[in-house]
């Protein structure tokens, strides 16, 4: 699915240059669900945010389904991230303008998906969420547990190869962080691939592969 | 015409275009003209002669031969007060009103104008500093920056057609009635107000646009980091 040869990411200021990733290679095979751990400011989320072509790593390689993305400019990412990536993060990133329903076709809208197609995937998705009765309400109105699943139901709804999740269940209380490991264990039943960065051991256990990292670096789980 | 000259008689020596003279408030397309050269047979006419309109010829010294014309005028009316005017100060004095007019709707036509991109400015600081993290999210799910910039732009251009509509009756009206006081006048032709319309966007969208590249062209990460 993807793999990672000998990234390196620099990020560099006036004062200051600082090696968020040094020399990190991974392997993911399609279908893998694979955790990574680390002590805060180990490059975990760094390494997330290369793998969804949000940031560029200053040196390396890097394939994805087949494609070398890692020099691709800014255009070019955000159009092999569309339909491809799904994102989940922690604090749910939710549009508050929009209600439930336009939060989830966000990704169908730029993929230029016709409106009828939209509705009906969107109703889908929001109904195997259980959260379709609450389809014209607003993030704002919905509880912790609830706008995760709507962040769940868009990172999915355009049935993308691989889910990146930035510590999912971070926010949520324990029955809630559940609910949503047990959905994302069920995408990754289907064949989503799952990248998933964790400080939960418990969390980390429904993965099949666990990577731990260190001051930029993998150092188990290779 | 074909009749013989009489004592009292004055030959018509040539026909020439219509002359416009006098305001173009007052409607004189009926009212005849004609221009006399009257020889010493008329001198007893005296005063009632004492008009004479001279044309220079382009790129002449204008104030040169306005000394000249004083001049040979002085001469030739025995040192009697003489007044020399230009046809086009005769103009402007003869359009005070109107021009100032102009000049008024101008001024404040542009200070609308600025007060309206300087609201429209702020308003895009302000937005774009407020949904950030809506356009960081928005990125990372497969916007482009132009699906960016529309999405800020559209709002404005929603409230400039409102207000286009609004105002193009108003504005026809007014500008007929003013037209009205005139005799001759030019028509509103209907494509002044697109072109308005136009004008007035194309200042907006740059507005908007410049203001909002920035946000639009930002990492997404940076907006969407955790809090």
């Amino acid at each position: 699915m993807l793999q990672l040869t000998d990234i390196t990411k620099v990020f560099r200021t006036e004062e200051v240059e600082t090696v968020a990733l040094n020399g990190v290679s991974l392997n993911v095979r399609p279908g893998e669900f694979v955790a990574v751990m680390g002590p805060s400011g180990c490059g975990k989320s760094t390494l997330l945010n290369v793998l969804g072509l949000l940031d560029n790593p200053t040196s390396g390689r890097y394939v994805l389904d087949g494609e070398e993305v890692g020099t691709l400019k800014e255009r070019q990412r955000t159009r092999v991230r569309k339909g491809k990536i799904g994102f989940v993060f922690q604090s749910f990133n939710l549009i508050e303008e929009l209600n439930v329903e336009q939060n989830v076709e966000l990704p169908l809208r730029y993929l230029g998906v016709p409106a009828r197609e939209r509705k009906k995937r969107v109703e889908e998705i929001l109904q195997r969420m259980a959260i379709s009765h609450r389809s014209k309400h607003f993030p704002n109105q919905l509880s912790g547990g609830q706008q995760q699943r709507v962040a769940i139901a868009r990172a999915v709804v355009s049935n993308p190869k691989l889910i990146l999740a930035d510590e999912p269940t971070g926010n949520l209380d324990s029955k809630n962080g559940l609910e949503v490991m047990q959905l994302l264990t069920q995408l990754n039943q289907e064949g989503t691939t799952i990248v998933m960065v964790t400080h939960s051991q418990r969390d980390a256990n429904y993965a099949s592969r666990i990577v731990e990292m260190l001051d930029g670096q993998i150092t188990e789980g290779l | 015409m074909d009749k013989e000259l009489t004592d009292g008689d004055l030959p018509v020596i040539g026909v020439c275009e219509n002359v416009r003279y006098g305001s173009v408030h007052q409607d004189r397309t009926t009212d005849p003209v004609a221009f006399v050269i009257l020889g010493e047979k008329y001198a007893s006419w005296g005063d009632r002669l004492d008009i004479l309109n001279v044309r220079l010829a382009q790129n002449s010294n204008k104030v040169e031969l306005r000394h000249q014309i004083e001049d040979k005028l002085r001469e030739m009316n025995g040192d009697a007060e003489v007044t020399v005017r230009f046809l086009d100060q005769q103009l402007e004095n003869l359009y005070q009103e109107e021009f100032r007019f102009i000049r008024q709707v101008l001024v404040f036509s542009i200070i609308c104008l600025v007060i309206t991109l300087i609201g429209v400015f702020c308003l895009t600081l302000f937005e774009t500093e407020y949904r950030r993290k809506e356009i960081g999210i928005r990125k990372v799910f497969g916007s482009t920056e132009e699906e960016i910039l529309a999405l800020l732009s559209r709002r404005y251009l929603v409230l400039l057609l409102i207000s286009f509509v609004m105002a193009v009756p108003l504005a026809w009206y007014i500008g007929q009635q003013w037209l009205l006081s005139f005799a001759e006048r030019t028509p509103i032709h209907w494509w002044l107000f697109p072109l308005a319309l136009m004008a007035v966007g194309t200042i907006t969208l740059a507005t908007v646009v410049v203001q909002s590249w920035r946000t639009a062209n930002e990492n997404p990460i940076n907006s969407i980091k955790n809090e």
